[in-house]
């Protein structure tokens, strides 16, 4: 059973690779911040750690598709990410691609 | 927050930060330090919050080992997938030289001043040294190359070492069983080439004729039994040298055929290159070399109960040297022909 465990974990792992970054860049039409990012994707069922969203939100800034701000107003300095026009148009493609995969694997599965 | 507090969050801090480059240290500062103070809000209230439960908070964050390492996550291979294969393929042609190389330079040679020294034991002695390099060469050309392209994979340089693009025309035939050279027959071949070689360059004076001469009157006889070695010792030495060359010669013949396993152009043409220049060789030491120990024979000769001042005349030695020339030209041609038949019947 425990073999069984981490084979599906690793490719769990996998799997939920590349759906995190259709995930996220869903979330970044509009500026937010790392941490309530993580609150919302948990709320709607999709639980990232801070320690994994960060440097992912750093990455895809560093390709292009997302931009950050930092706000100095209120209380404390935050971090705001949104999608760049590149990055509308990456998460276009993506999320139509996402919808044909998930209907063949609905056929298949 | 207390005073503790704070300073546990920037000890945390300072620790994931100390392992990132330098233009990112005081970005990820901020918003690591704002996602903290996020964390302890949710918690309950941030002026409270003492150090147990800041000790808390980050734990759930992890190590600052394994949170810096996923900040620099592009970065866990030393040569990744796009340089991998060129890097291998490098790899092997340079190990594959290196291992010629030293063939060549360095067994050949070896056998060469050994049997020119003739004490193939202080030969080792004096050049163990040498020879205990030969894993060490072969680890530098494995860290050279890899260092090579780690350099590459750390610059993201562009780089295309394309192997000629693959066309079905140009898949390699099925050996037919008779096509396939018995790999076990090559090593045999090998072994017995380096035993000839040793023996020749080593211990030549081995190979010779017992010969008993008996003196004395009919009443008494004495017979006393010599040995008298084939070669000439004298010139051994000048030898030696064309001797190792004949069978390196063969043997690299022998390895060609290991390495091929089958009969195709490559064999074919080594076999003929070698074999020619082999027996050229061969022509060149029984021919342009007094190799035969004519003079031991003649003294033997002359001390028999004959009259005959001579039983091994000078023509005898000729006759020995036409006739091993004669059998070893057969013997080659018969391999060429055998070869070339194969080759042309089989390989398609």
């Amino acid at each position: 059973m425990d073999q069984v465990n981490e084979i599906v974990n690793s490719l769990v792992l996998e799997m939920r690779r590349g759906m995190i970054v259709l995930g996220v860049l869903s979330q970044l039409e509009k500026p937010e911040y790392g941490y309530s990012l993580v609150q919302n994707m948990c709320d709607k069922g999709i639980a990232v750690d801070s320690g994994t969203l960060y440097p992912l939100l750093r990455r895809l800034e560093k390709q292009g598709i997302l931009l950050s701000e930092w706000e100095t107003e209120g209380t404390k300095p935050r971090k705001y990410y949104r999608r760049t026009e590149k990055g509308n148009q990456v998460y276009e493609e993506l999320s139509r691609q996402w919808k044909q995969m998930t209907e063949s694997m609905d056929q298949l599965l | 927050m207390n005073e503790k507090g704070n300073e546990l969050i920037e000890r945390y801090l300072y620790d994931v930060i100390r392992r990132l480059p330098e233009k990112q240290k005081v970005d990820i500062k901020k918003e690591l330090k704002t996602l903290i103070e996020d964390m302890i809000i949710e918690k309950g209230n941030f002026w409270e919050a003492d150090e147990k439960e800041i000790g808390e908070i980050l734990k759930e964050l992890g190590s600052p080992a394994k949170l810096a390492a996923k900040y620099r996550e592009g970065e866990k291979h030393l040569i990744g997938e796009k340089y991998y294969d060129q890097y291998t393929f490098i790899l092997k042609i340079a190990l594959v030289c290196t291992l010629i190389g030293l063939l060549i330079s360095k067994v050949t040679l070896a056998f060469y001043e050994a049997s020119r020294s003739g004490n193939i034991g202080i030969y080792l002695e004096t050049n163990l040294d040498s020879f205990m390099r030969i894993p060490y060469i072969f680890i530098n050309v494995f860290a050279g190359i890899t260092l090579f392209f780690a350099i590459i994979e750390k610059a993201q340089v562009k780089l295309n070492i394309t192997r000629p693009e693959w066309k079905p025309e140009n898949l390699p035939m099925l050996p037919g069983r008779k096509a396939v050279i018995s790999r076990w027959k090559s090593i045999v071949g090998m072994a017995f080439i380096v035993i000839a070689a040793i023996w020749f360059c080593f211990v030549p004076n081995s190979l010779g004729l017992y010969i008993m001469t008996g003196t004395g009157t009919s009443t008494e006889q004495v017979t006393t039994s010599m040995f008298i070695p084939y070669f000439n010792m004298n010139i051994w030495s000048q030898v030696i040298p064309l001797f190792v060359i004949v069978f390196s010669l063969c043997f690299v013949n022998q390895m060609i055929r290991f390495l091929v396993g089958r009969y195709n152009m490559t064999v074919m043409i080594f076999t003929i290159v070698l074999q020619t220049l082999s027996y050229i060789l061969d022509l060149i030491i029984l021919k342009g070399f007094p190799i035969w120990n004519t003079n031991g024979y003649y003294r033997v000769g002359s001390t028999m109960m004959t009259d005959e001042t001579h039983i091994f005349p000078t023509s005898y030695f000729i006759q020995m040297t036409n006739i091993i020339l004669i059998i070893i030209a057969i013997f080659s041609l018969i391999d060429i022909i055998k070869t070339v038949y194969c080759t042309v019947k089989y390989r398609n």
